[in-house]
C-alpha cells in the first residue's frame, strides 16, 4: 500500500512511501527516509497507486502507534487552514502538533505527576499495614492529609517512598491525577479578598448538575441572565455569539454558566485566551467552579511533556475543559460542545509567522465544522466581528452594565499635556490624584506601554542617536541592567560609556519607559509602595503570579504597568488609572491604529473601580478633544465602531473588502521590490475582481538586518480573492526569487 | 583656572553609570591686558565626570579650588561654554 505523507517542509505536496504492514489510519505518525535524513510525517492519504515509478518509492521506516492518530475533524480543519491561508499542508499540520510529536522518535508518554488516594485507598486503614512498613504508613497518612501529592514530594518523604507508591498503585489504593489538588486561593468578585481560608473545594457543595459548587457564585444581572439563557438555549448547533460586555460586566461569569451547561451534557469546552499570562487567573476561576473537571491548559510556556500530556488528555476526552492560547485551537476534542474566545479582538490570536492564522477565525470555522456554538467575548470587539454582528451573521449579546451592583464605569478625564509642564512625563494633576489614592489606601495603575527606561539614548553634543544597526527602530535603554536593547530583533549591548560618534560621556536619555516612570514615582512619592509590572520584571517563571498576588493583597500602592496588566485583571482596590502619553497611535499610518488604541485604553480604563469603589481614569494627551477620546469618555464603543466603520467603508478597507499581503524580505530593498514587481506582473486579466496595489516598504522597513516590503491585494469578494491567491501562489513559486524570502498573509493585521 | 565654589548640583550618573556633578565656580583675579592691569570676574559652569565628580562631592560652597580641563559647548543648541574638569585641587577650605 502507498502512504501519502505530509512532512514538515515548505513544499505544498504530499510524499509517497510504500508500507507492507497492517492497515494504517489517516493521521498516524510515521518515520520516513527523506533525503539524507529521516523525517517524521503524518499519513494524509492511503492509496494503492502512486504516480511515481515503483523503484523511486522508498519504504516507510516505522509506524508510530503509541498514541491514537490525529482525528479526522482536526485533519479537516487543518486542510481548511492550509487552503485558506495558502500554506503547505505539511507545515500546517506540524504547526498544530505539540513539539514532542514532531520528533523522529516514539513518544515517551509523560509520567504522571500527581497522585491521590483512590476510593478504596481512602478506606484503607493504616493500622492494617505491617508495623515495620513505616514508609508505607507515612505515605498513606500523608496522602490522607492532602488532596494529592507530586511525584517529587513523594520521593522527598523517604528513599523507599517511590517503591511504596508503586505498591499502593498495584493495590489500587492510589491513582494518578492530572492536577494538584489545592489551587492557591484567589479573590473572586464576591469573596472576602485574599483570605487564606479553606480552599474553594472545601467550601463547595454539590450542585444540581453533580458538579461541586462554589458557594460564592455571584447572582446574575438581568443582562447576564439573558445572555446565559440565550446561549444555553441553542447548544445543539453552530451559532456565533458576540458577547459584547463593558469591562467588569461579568463576561467570565457568562462563560462559566454556559460551560456548566455544556459539561452537564457531557460536552468538552475549548476556551481560548489571548495571552499566557491570563490563563492562570481564568484557570483558577474555572477550577473553583468545576473542581470535578479542572481545566487543562495548553500554551507555549508549558514544558514539552506537560503540553503533550494535556494534548493527549484532551484527545482522549478525559479533559473536559481545555484552556489555552491560540495554538490550542487545534487541540483534538472528540466531544467538543462549545468554543469560547475571550478578548476576541486581541491581535495575539493572529500568528505572525509560519502559518499566519487567526485563532479566532479558525475557532469559528471549527465550530461550524463541528456544528457547535462559539462565543466571542470582548468589551471592544474587532470591527470585523462587530460588522458581522451588525450584518446578522453573528448574534450580538450585550452586557451594558458592570456586574457588581453599584459599580459604575470609571469616569474618564483628559490632562492636556500641551499646556502643562511635565515632571519626567508625569503631570501635576496625575501626581495629585495618585497622592489622593495613596492617602485613602486605594491603589493606582500608571499605564505606559513602553518597557525599559527610555526609548532613546542620544548625545546632546553631536546629535547621535541609539539606532539599531539591523532594524529601523531605536535601541531602548534598560538602565537597571545597563543594556541597550532592540525590541524588534533582540539586539542587546552594553550602554556605551561615551558617545560612539564624538566621545561625549554625558549622554542623554530621552522619553519615558516603565523603569523611568517607576524611578520618578519613587522619587516624587517616597512613601508609596511602587511595583513595576512589565515583560522584564515578569520574565522569571512565576514572577507574574507573585506580583499579581502582591497587588491583590494590597501590598502595593502604585503599579507601573504595560499592556501586560491591561487585560482581564480584577483588582478590587484599584480606583485610579493614569495613562502616560498614548498619542502616537493617533497619527499612525496603520488604519487599525485607532481601533487598537481605543480597545487598549478601554481595557486599561476598565481596571479602575471594578468593585464598590468608584474608578477614575486620567489620560495625558496633547489632543484632549480628539473624537476617539470623546467616544472613550462616553464609554461608547458602538458609536466609535460606527464612525470607524463609516471611514473604512469610504476608504474601502476591511471589513468592506478582503485583503491578503505578499510579504517579502531580503538583505537589500532593491531585490525585494524587484521580486514584488515581478509578482504583481503575474496577475492576469481574468483576475478583474482583485485589486493589486504597488509594492510598498513595510512600516518597519528593516528588522534584523532584512529589508521588508509588501504587496497588498484585495477584493470585495472573499471567494474571488481566494481563487486568485491559489493560482497566484503557484505562479509565485515558479518565480526566480534568489535571496528573497516571501510569505502570503491572508487577512493581515499588521503592515 | 581657580575660584570659589558658589553652587553645587545634585550628583547624578551618566546612562553608563559614571558619576556626574555640575558646579559653578566664581573666578576673581587680576590679569594684565595690553600692558595694563585689570580686574577679572566671572562665574563658570563646571562639569565633573568620573573621578573628578567623586572628588567634587567633598566640596562645600565657599571652597577655593584650582581646576584643569577643557571647554566645550553645553549642547547642540546651546553655544554656552562649560568647563569639563580633568583635575581638581582644593586650595583653601571654606571658613
Amino acid at each position: 500500500m502507498i502512504l501519502r505523507v505530509a512532512l514538515d517542509v515548505p513544499l505544498n505536496t504530499l510524499f509517497d512511501y510504500s508500507w507492507q504492514g497492517s492497515a494504517v489510519a489517516i493521521g498516524t505518525r510515521v518515520l520516513v527516509p527523506f533525503g539524507p535524513r529521516r523525517a517524521v510525517g503524518v499519513v494524509a492519504e492511503v492509496t494503492d497507486q502512486s504516480a511515481l515509478a515503483a523503484d523511486r518509492i522508498k519504504a516507510v521506516s516505522r509506524v508510530f502507534t503509541e498514541v491514537p492518530p490525529l482525528p479526522e475533524e482536526i485533519f479537516r480543519l487543518l486542510r481548511f487552514c492550509s487552503d485558506y491561508y495558502h500554506h503547505p499542508l505539511g507545515e500546517t499540520l506540524f504547526n498544530a502538533l505539540p513539539t514532542a510529536m514532531r520528533q523522529t522518535k516514539p513518544l515517551t508518554l509523560p509520567k504522571a505527576e500527581f497522585f491521590r488516594l483512590s476510593a478504596t485507598g481512602r478506606l484503607a486503614d493504616p493500622a492494617t499495614l505491617p508495623a515495620r512498613a513505616l514508609v508505607k504508613r507515612r505515605l498513606l497518612l500523608r496522602l490522607r492529609e492532602v488532596d494529592s501529592l507530586r511525584r517529587e514530594e513523594i520521593a522527598a518523604l523517604s528513599p523507599s517512598a517511590p517503591a511504596a507508591l508503586k505498591a499502593f498503585i498495584e493495590l489500587g489504593w492510589v491513582e494518578e491525577c492530572s492536577v494538584h489538588g489545592e489551587p492557591p486561593p484567589q479573590p473572586s468578585p464576591a469573596s472576602e479578598g485574599g483570605s487564606n481560608g479553606p480552599s474553594p473545594r472545601l467550601r463547595g457543595e454539590v450542585g444540581r448538575g453533580g458538579q461541586m459548587h462554589d458557594r460564592t457564585i455571584p447572582p446574575l444581572t438581568p443582562a447576564q441572565e439573558q445572555a446565559v439563557y440565550t446561549i444555553n438555549g441553542a447548544l445543539d448547533e453552530f451559532r456565533v455569539w458576540l458577547l459584547h460586555g463593558v469591562t467588569g460586566s461579568g463576561k467570565t461569569e457568562v462563560y462559566l454558566r454556559t460551560v456548566e451547561a455544556v459539561l452537564q451534557r457531557g460536552g468538552q469546552v475549548l476556551v481560548l485566551v489571548p495571552e499566557i499570562n491570563l490563563t492562570p487567573q481564568l484557570e483558577q476561576r474555572f477550577r473553583a467552579r468545576f473542581p470535578a473537571s479542572p481545566p487543562l491548559s495548553l500554551h507555549s510556556n508549558l514544558s514539552g511533556g506537560e503540553r503533550l500530556k494535556n494534548y493527549l488528555a484532551a484527545q482522549s476526552g478525559q479533559a473536559q475543559i481545555v484552556l489555552g492560547t491560540r495554538l490550542a485551537v487545534f487541540t483534538p476534542l472528540p466531544h467538543l460542545g462549545l468554543i469560547i474566545v475571550d478578548e476576541e479582538h486581541d491581535a495575539s490570536f493572529k500568528q505572525q509567522e509560519g502559518l499566519r492564522y487567526s485563532a479566532r477565525d479558525v475557532a469559528v470555522i471549527r465550530a461550524k465544522q463541528a456544528n457547535v456554538p462559539v462565543v466571542l467575548g470582548s468589551a471592544t470587539p474587532a470591527l470585523e466581528t462587530w460588522h458581522n454582528a451588525q450584518a446578522g451573521r453573528y448574534t450580538l449579546l450585550s452586557l451594558p452594565e458592570r456586574a457588581v451592583s453599584g459599580a459604575a464605569p470609571p469616569e474618564i478625564h483628559f490632562i492636556d499635556t500641551g499646556r502643562l509642564k511635565l515632571e519626567d512625563g508625569l503631570s501635576d494633576p496625575l501626581l495629585a490624584a495618585l497622592r489622593e489614592r495613596i492617602a485613602r489606601g486605594e491603589q493606582s495603575l500608571v499605564f505606559i506601554n513602553r518597557r525599559g527606561y527610555a526609548p532613546v539614548l542620544m548625545c546632546g553634543q553631536c546629535g547621535w542617536i541609539s539606532a539599531c544597526q539591523r532594524c529601523s527602530g531605536r535601541l531602548v535603554a534598560h538602565l537597571r541592567e545597563r543594556r541597550l536593547r532592540c525590541h524588534h530583533c533582540g539586539h542587546d549591548s552594553r550602554i556605551p560609556s561615551a558617545c560612539p560618534s564624538c566621545g561625549n560621556l554625558d549622554l542623554t536619555l530621552l522619553g519615558q519607559g516603565t523603569q523611568r516612570v517607576e524611578e520618578t514615582l519613587e522619587r516624587l512619592l517616597p512613601d508609596a509602595r511602587i511595583l513595576r509590572v512589565d515583560r522584564d520584571s515578569a520574565r522569571r517563571k512565576h514572577a507574574l503570579p507573585a506580583m499579581l498576588k502582591q497587588i491583590h493583597d494590597g501590598e502595593v500602592d502604585v503599579v507601573v504597568g504595560t499592556q501586560l496588566l491591561a487585560k482581564g485583571h480584577d483588582f478590587k482596590k484599584l480606583t485610579l488609572v493614569g495613562v502616560d502619553n498614548a498619542d502616537g497611535a493617533l497619527y499612525s499610518a496603520d488604519f487599525r491604529a485607532a481601533e487598537r488604541l481605543f480597545a487598549q485604553l478601554m481595557q486599561v480604563a476598565g481596571r479602575a473601580g471594578r468593585a464598590e469603589l468608584p474608578g477614575e481614569v486620567l489620560i495625558q494627551t496633547q489632543f484632549p478633544g480628539h473624537p476617539l477620546f470623546m467616544a472613550l469618555q462616553r464609554h461608547d464603543f458602538p458609536g466609535f465602531a460606527e464612525s470607524q466603520l463609516a471611514e473604512r467603508r469610504q476608504a474601502d478597507f476591511p471589513p468592506y473588502c478582503y485583503q491578503a499581503l505578499l510579504r517579502a524580505e531580503a538583505p537589500a530593498m532593491e531585490k525585494v521590490l524587484e521580486f514584488l514587481r515581478a509578482a504583481a506582473e503575474q496577475v492576469s486579466e481574468a483576475d478583474a475582481q482583485v485589486t493589486v496595489f504597488d509594492p510598498t516598504p513595510a512600516l518597519m522597513v528593516r528588522v534584523a538586518g532584512k529589508e521588508r516590503a509588501h504587496l497588498l491585494v484585495q477584493s470585495a469578494s472573499r471567494a474571488a480573492l481566494q481563487a486568485f491567491l491559489k493560482n497566484w501562489r503557484e505562479r509565485l513559486e515558479a518565480l526566480e526569487s534568489r535571496s528573497v524570502r516571501w510569505t502570503l498573509d491572508v487577512d493581515p493585521l499588521e503592515f | 583656572m581657580s575660584g570659589e565654589v558658589i553652587e553645587i548640583g545634585v550628583l547624578r550618573h551618566t546612562p553608563a553609570g559614571l558619576p556626574v556633578l555640575n558646579v559653578r565656580v566664581a573666578h576673581v583675579s587680576e590679569q594684565v591686558e595690553a600692558g595694563s592691569k585689570r580686574q577679572v570676574q566671572c562665574a563658570v559652569p563646571v562639569i565633573m565626570i568620573g573621578e573628578p565628580a567623586k572628588a567634587g562631592l567633598k566640596l562645600k560652597i565657599g571652597d577655593r579650588v584650582s581646576l584643569q580641563g577643557f571647554l566645550s559647548r553645553r549642547g547642540l543648541n546651546s553655544p554656552q561654554l562649560v568647563l569639563h574638569v580633568n583635575k581638581i585641587e582644593l586650595i583653601e577650605e571654606e571658613g
